[in-house]
């Protein structure tokens, strides 16, 4: 028997199952993105980095993968696609938004990458990738508000803070937090819309 | 119609689930009659999710950094011998503190005790990947498990849901010493399905125990158990048994 050395597994423990984990995601918990990152992003940037793309390539479409993943998870779309593990899914988007970047730079690179999507619906994929794509966009728009905007927005709809937490923390009266969050958002509408 | 602030309120409520079954329902209705407010609450939500995804992407951008801290530098011009030797010494070193009578866990006992790496496969898996695969079961049996791992990955990120790969993957990394790669590798194989399912079931359950994770081992080893015709059942049974003295 050959040497081992040992180490816990700290994701199976807290979240056992692709259930557990779906849960976590949704609170936007940063354990279960990380847990999420230790199941994909190896063989994402194996499979990136054999394929013509670089370490900060492979990071760049895991990222963007995961929040497709993530964005899908929220709008309770990911339920469809519950006989596929999460990691592979993420695999899979990974593979398709890589090589959508090879095709659209296909001068560039002799690729040998096949559009084979074996577990994913390719249609689905496109879809995704389109409105994560979207949400790049509606996000972008996010760092023209001003910083107090963006905290207090931040504190309360990713952070699920309560507000009168956040008035605490900002040093404002409950009523003027609220108040503040209502002016903040329909300033980013307002800029989603323009 | 006018976003007020109580309109906001409402559905951030609506969306947050912080509504009682009665406001709910009412809520609901309003939205199936009036095709404005659903338009709202659409591009209201689309706005919310915009603003957590900034937060995701912060959270992700910080994990991957922590991660890019602690990555070992894979040292590739180093003499391959050179490094063979030093890494049997320490498996020598190492398996003399671990293999040594009356160390370790009762839990540790049982997997030094049952666990057995797989022989590996003789035959090909038909596919055009042939040569690659044979390859890495060649680095495999010699226990060139690094090695073997490298060419399992390669031929896995061409086939994401070959189980076979899967397994091996997850035995490589297992006998490299990661653990928790080795459960990650191994927990994607279809428990239903696969016909690799029975040995990835078991190896879980010694990982666990390697793990001194008992309560993780357990649930395994019960189905196991309870499963006559598992290749394992005895084995199951046995390790249960030593389990509960």
């Amino acid at each position: 028997m050959a040497l081992r050395l040992l180490k816990k597994d700290p994701c199976k423990a807290q979240y056992p199952d692709d259930t557990a984990l779906i849960q976590g995601i949704m609170k936007n918990e940063s354990k279960a993105l990380n847990c999420l990152y230790m199941q994909s992003f190896g063989k994402i940037r194996q499979f990136i980095t054999q394929n013509n793309g670089s370490e900060q390539d492979a990071e760049d479409v895991f990222q963007d993968a995961v929040l497709a993943v993530w964005n899908n998870i929220k709008n309770g779309k990911y339920e469809k696609q519950s006989n596929v593990k999460l990691s592979t899914y993420v695999f899979q988007i990974s593979k398709y938004r890589w090589f959508e970047q090879l095709k659209s730079a296909k001068n560039k690179y002799n690729t040998r990458l096949s559009p084979d999507y074996d577990v994913v619906d390719e249609q689905d994929l496109e879809k995704v990738s389109e409105e994560a794509e979207r949400l790049n966009y509606l996000t972008s728009l996010f760092g023209k508000l001003g910083d107090k905007c963006q905290t207090i927005l931040k504190m309360y709809y990713h952070e699920k803070m309560k507000m009168e937490e956040i008035a605490n923390k900002l040093d404002y009266t409950a009523k003027t937090a609220k108040n503040e969050k209502y002016r903040c958002m329909q300033r980013l509408k307002a800029l989603h819309r323009a | 119609m006018e976003m007020t602030e109580a309109l906001m309120d409402q559905m951030d409520a609506y969306l947050e689930g912080t509504m009682t079954a009665t406001e709910r329902q009412s809520f609901e209705k309003e939205l199936e009659n009036n095709a404005e407010l659903a338009e709202m609450l659409d591009a209201h939500r689309s706005t919310v999710l915009s603003i957590e995804s900034v937060g995701v992407k912060a959270d992700l951008q910080q994990i991957m950094a922590q991660n890019r801290a602690v990555k070992p530098t894979k040292v590739r011009s180093f003499n391959r011998t050179v490094l063979s030797i030093a890494a049997s010494l320490l498996v020598l070193v190492g398996a003399f503190f671990i293999l040594k009578p009356g160390t370790g866990s009762s839990a540790q006992k049982l997997y030094q005790a049952y666990y057995q790496t797989d022989p590996g496969l003789p035959t090909l898996m038909g596919s055009t990947d042939n040569a690659l695969f044979d390859d890495a079961m060649v680095d495999f049996k010699s226990g060139d498990y690094e090695s073997a791992l490298e060419k399992f990955n390669d031929l896995a990120s061409r086939d994401a849901t070959n189980d076979t790969l899967m397994f091996y993957q997850g035995v490589c990394s297992l006998e490299m010493g990661d653990t928790e790669m080795a459960l990650t590798f191994l927990s994607q194989i279809d428990l239903a399905e696969s016909t690799w399912a029975e040995k990835a079931e078991w190896t879980q359950a010694m990982i666990y125990l390697a793990n001194e994770d008992v309560s993780g081992a357990q649930p395994l080893l019960e189905k196991i158990a309870n499963t006559p015709s598992h290749r394992y059942h005895d084995q199951a049974v046995e390790v249960l048994d030593q389990l509960s003295e």
